[in-house]
């Protein structure tokens, strides 16, 4: 793939919707186990297309001048990332609160660099502070779409995590924020304290740093049913850490 | 402790009903509080309350109609405030309004199914929002468990 060539995404496009249209074509024939991989190593294939930087990079992993390089270059992008994570408001019950509280002054998200912002354009992290009915699912997931790349969710609150308390008799709550976006970090609680809180969004800064241009590509806008790789769930002992 | 009027009506004369209610004997300054629906066995009981500001007054205006078929005037013209409870009432019990200015859903998804706040309600298994976690060890257990509604709370 040539990065000066202005064409590589649309022609990008068009490859995806051929392999989308094949995968259906074979799901339809047979139904197997070993087809589903098969078809999983297409879908990544699918979304290497949509990821031209490290698609290229990645084609020098034998390389080991160009390793280390890559490894300078991800260390600078992943501290200038994670010392300025903007993350979206979105209060949606009661944790928003608390969320409030960890924003205002006793303790200051803005020492980690973390300044709220109100617009999805403008930020990397959504935290999902609430309960999510059935009819602010496509909200959620609209103002995920909305947001440039790339981007974290962390699932705040029992609710958020996995419908909390309504995941029982409740018609209208959706059991889990995971089923509708996938989801980085999770911190449970009902509602967590701000320091909780602040070791979630520790946690994915940790996370952040751990991240490379030559690994493999993140399926980023699948639904997160089955996406566990990117699972963390923050201890609730601080000792747990590892 | 307020005293308490209970009065009832049919559902077709409730707006005439209203109207005369509102015109003699709530005729001082009072308040619209709130509306609700009630299942009974075979009838879907509307409950319409109402306060009065300077006495310590509540009235409270019954109106039953057939769960087969649920049918009620609407009342939007003589209070605005029903705009919402009417919405709400007809999502949850399926009741129908006639005549209302906006009849959408108002807390539930459009395409929602069935009615929740009805006794036979049967609870939407295959949503993918609302299914049970297939990793718990037994789902419909951790959903349903053995016992009526609100054991666990008594």
């Amino acid at each position: 793939m040539d990065p000066l060539d202005f064409n590589v995404r649309e022609r990008a496009e068009e490859k995806i919707t051929d392999i989308n249209r094949r995968i259906d074509e074979k799901l339809e024939e047979i139904r197997d186990v070993n087809l589903y991989e098969k078809l999983k190593l297409e879908r990544l294939e699918k979304y290497q297309l949509q990821e031209p930087v490290r698609c290229m990079a990645r084609r020098f992993h034998e390389n080991p001048f160009m390793v280390k390089f890559f490894s300078i270059v991800d260390h600078v992008t992943n501290v200038a990332r994670a010392c300025s994570l903007w993350p979206m408001q979105f209060g949606l019950a009661c944790c928003a609160i608390e969320m409030m509280a960890t924003n205002a002054s006793r303790y200051d998200l803005d020492r980690f660099g973390i300044i709220p912002r109100s617009t999805p354009r403008q930020s990397d992290l959504m935290i999902v502070a609430g309960t999510l009915s059935v009819k602010m699912a496509p909200v959620l997931e609209q103002l995920y779409h909305q947001m440039p790349e790339p981007r974290y969710v962390l699932a705040m609150g029992s609710c958020a995590v996995c419908g909390g308390r309504f995941y029982q008799h409740a018609y209208s709550v959706v059991k889990g924020v995971e089923r509708v976006v996938p989801v980085d970090v999770y911190v449970p609680g009902c509602p967590p304290r701000p320091e909780q809180l602040i070791d979630g969004l520790l946690a994915l800064h940790k996370k952040m740093r751990g991240e490379s241009v030559m690994d493999a590509p993140v399926v980023h806008g699948e639904k997160a049913v089955g996406a566990g790789v990117r699972r963390i769930i923050t201890p609730t002992h601080p000792e747990e850490i590892v | 402790m307020p005293e308490e009027i209970r009065l009832e009506t049919t559902p077709e004369e409730l707006p005439e009903f209203i109207q005369a209610l509102r015109e003699k004997e709530l005729a001082e300054q009072h308040g619209f509080c709130d509306a609700t629906a009630v299942e009974r066995e075979d009838t879907l009981e509307i409950v319409y309350r109402f306060s009065l500001i300077a006495r310590p007054v509540q009235v409270s205006v019954h109106t039953q109609v057939p769960k087969a078929k649920p049918v009620v005037p609407t009342l939007t013209h003589l209070y605005k405030g029903l705009l919402w409870a009417e919405r709400e009432m007809a999502e949850m019990f399926g009741i129908t309004f006639t005549d209302h200015p906006d009849p959408r859903h108002l807390l539930l998804p459009d395409d929602w199914q069935g009615y929740p706040l009805r006794k036979d309600y049967v609870y939407p298994l295959d949503h993918p929002y609302l299914a049970p976690d297939p990793l718990h060890e037994d789902p419909m257990k951790a959903l349903c468990p053995p016992g009526q509604v609100g054991d666990e709370n008594q």
